[in-house]
């Protein structure tokens, strides 16, 4: 994946990864940065979580009321068995650890992190066909009725074949 | 009261994604001119009609031109009905013409029904048909039925119609192709409800628009130089001036060309990407557009090429793979290679533009090492539908032949028509022996089965499998002998090498 950090009064971000509660990286991400590892396990049902985990109140340095200097994190792209995501970026979602009381909502969708608390994004293995299926999946032309009409007529056609198939031989 | 001058209405069988563009492009320019034009779109009633049941069956009733095989009283009773109502419809405006517009072949059965139906009710409207699916061949069945007939581009013929000028070339014969397109009037959807239309994603109201017209390759299973010999373009203010049109009016943001191939000719397509692009950059309409299209040879492309593509609103886009074998595309005269594909597409994959793949199974020299590589292909690409750069493929209904195409004009060099009541899809390879339709039935079930196991969304897969079965239902009665059609049971088989 590629992450990119920016600078606050006390550096640059200190960054957990992790995938079903493993931690496969956890270090500084210094402007952008590509990170690579391998998730061994192969649970049908993942969880991947990126955090900033030491931003504080004083990492935001502001200057006539504009913010002029602050610790955050961007998800550039995210690559799962060397597929882009792409959009499927905004299905995740982070729970912000806010500074203060009533400081933002309660969940957050987007790319950039603000704030410490776990951005989240389920996918499913084998990934490939999830992402397929998830991009497929808000087409009119390829809904499940469509798709059920379809695999009625093919295991019609599909017996009838084999059915010929057997007598020919 | 003065009368309206024309009704155009388009009729089944066109599949339900889009609003017909012919009569909408014909009120448009007729319009302009000083008109009164009414149009309906009587094929999507088809699918309000039957949305709830038996759709399938009610879209391949049309589809077929001559079944041989039956379909239910319940089905057949209920299109008797809707065409009655199309009639009522079309005699209550009362208009001085009726123009029906006969989208391709798949349409003749709807039109033979209508016009049987004018013909028994008293009126005295004159009647002319025009489209792709007007040729010679089928005149001499409805001739006695109609005033006038249209061959080729109807905007000069249908205004000359209009104003009395019968002699006009093109009325009652083939028009000369319009040389100048930016001189007709722009399209006018204001008469269709948008609405029931599948267009390919949610929320989003899709209408046609024409850039050009013929096109700059030859592949040997397209009919379209036929149609349009010569390649014709619109200049892209006269695009946009439509384009921005449409938005205003219809607050529409989506358009598909339909155009056979909208980069068939690149200083053109260049010209228009530009354009497009600079007019999203200026207004944040975001409009976007696709239609039919074709990999290129990366060498040949500019360094703006893609970015352009993205940022004119390129989406979707219908890429005429067909195949994915070398030897089958270099005898389709395609013009690209596998590797071509995969090289555009990577860069489609980078610069987030979408497309569909448009596949064409069981091509007469299709051997099933060929076939393989088809099927190699969407384990290769499976990555960019994960991806989403690939929206989909349309697997088709196998291979068809018609007249027109250079390919028909080999027969018996590469395949031989079966003696059946539609040769279109009753051939056999000479040079494949094996590929006949049972062959081609076969490998295009094992195609869905593939991408249905990857996950490969299938455009139309319902209705090409209604239509497959019915085509399979007609084939074992022919081959059983108890079509009345047939001539013989058997194609040539001194042919077969």
């Amino acid at each position: 994946m590629i992450l990119s950090g920016s600078e606050g009064r006390t550096g640059y971000p200190q960054v957990k990864i992790s995938v079903n509660n493993k931690v496969y990286y956890n270090d500084v991400v210094k402007g952008q940065q590509e990170i690579q590892f391998t998730v061994n396990e192969l649970n049908t049902r993942n969880i991947l979580s990126i955090e900033m985990v030491d931003k504080s109140p004083k990492d935001t340095v502001v200057h006539q009321d504009k913010i002029i200097k602050d610790k955050t994190l961007k998800i550039v792209q995210v690559l799962l068995d060397k597929i882009d995501i792409k959009n499927y970026i905004y299905t995740g979602r982070q729970k912000p650890i806010y500074h203060y009381e009533n400081q933002g909502p309660k969940i957050t969708i987007g790319d950039h992190l603000f704030f410490n608390g776990a951005w989240k994004l389920y996918y499913k293995n084998p990934v490939r066909l999830f992402l397929a299926q998830y991009h497929g999946r808000g087409q009119m032309i390829n809904t499940p009725e469509k798709q059920s009409i379809k695999n009625k007529y093919l295991k019609k056609l599909m017996l009838e074949i084999e059915h010929d198939y057997e007598i020919n031989t | 009261m003065s009368r309206i001058d024309c009704v155009i209405c388009s009729i089944p069988f066109i599949e339900y994604y889009l609003p017909p563009a012919a009569p909408a492009v014909l009120k448009g320019h007729l319009e302009t001119k000083g008109f009164t034009v009414k149009t309906f779109d009587f094929n999507i009633s088809v699918k309000e009609k039957f949305k709830d049941d038996d759709l399938v069956l009610a879209s391949a009733y049309f589809h077929m031109n001559r079944p041989s095989t039956g379909f239910q009283e319940k089905i057949k009773n209920k299109i008797e009905h809707l065409v009655e109502e199309w009639v009522d419809k079309l005699l209550s405006i009362n208009p001085k013409f009726i123009g029906i517009s006969v989208f391709s072949v798949d349409s003749r059965r709807a039109c033979e029904m209508l016009l049987d139906r004018l013909k028994k009710r008293h009126h005295d409207c004159k009647i002319f048909i025009g489209g792709m699916g007007v040729e010679e061949d089928w005149l001499d069945t409805i001739r006695d039925k109609i005033d006038y007939y249209i061959m080729g581009e109807g905007e000069l013929a249908c205004e000359n119609l209009l104003k009395g000028n019968f002699n006009f070339k093109g009325i009652n014969g083939r028009v000369d192709q319009i040389k100048d397109l930016s001189s007709l009037g722009p399209a006018n959807y204001d008469d269709y409800n948008l609405e029931p239309y599948e267009t390919f994603y949610q929320d989003r109201k899709v209408v046609q628009i024409t850039g050009s017209r013929g096109c700059v390759r030859n592949c040997t299973f397209c009919n379209i130089n036929s149609h349009w010999p010569s390649f014709t373009w619109r200049s892209s203010e006269s695009l946009i001036e439509e384009i921005e049109r449409t938005y205003e009016t219809h607050g529409i943001r989506d358009f598909f060309f339909t155009d056979s191939l909208i980069n068939g000719n690149l200083k053109v397509y260049m010209s228009m990407v530009e354009g497009l692009a600079k007019f999203n950059y200026k207004t944040k309409a975001n409009i976007t557009w696709g239609g039919q299209y074709i990999v290129r040879k990366s060498k040949n492309l500019s360094k703006d090429y893609f970015t352009l593509t993205r940022d004119s609103g390129a989406y979707n886009l219908a890429m005429g793979v067909e195949s994915g074998s070398n030897a089958v595309l270099e005898h389709m005269k395609k013009g690209v290679t596998r590797e071509d594909l995969d090289e555009f597409i990577e860069n489609f994959d980078k610069h987030d533009i979408t497309c569909q793949y448009m596949m064409l199974i069981g091509y007469p020299t299709e051997t099933e090492k060929d076939f393989e590589k088809t099927l190699d292909l969407f384990y290769d690409h499976q990555k960019y539908v994960a991806s989403g750069t690939i929206h989909g493929t349309t697997l088709n209904t196998t291979m068809t032949i018609y007249d027109g195409m250079p390919l028909a004009e080999i027969e018996p060099k590469v395949f031989v028509r079966d003696k059946s009541n539609d040769g279109t899809w009753g051939w056999t390879s000479t040079v494949v022996p094996t590929l006949d339709w049972q062959e081609r039935l076969r490998r295009r079930i094992i195609a869905q089965e593939v991408c249905d196991m990857l996950n490969w969304p299938t455009i139309s897969a319902d209705r090409e499998f209604g239509q497959l079965a019915k085509k399979q239902e007609n084939y074992k009665l022919w081959k059983k002998g108890i079509t009345s059609t047939n001539i013989d049971l058997q194609p040539d088989v001194s042919q077969l090498s």
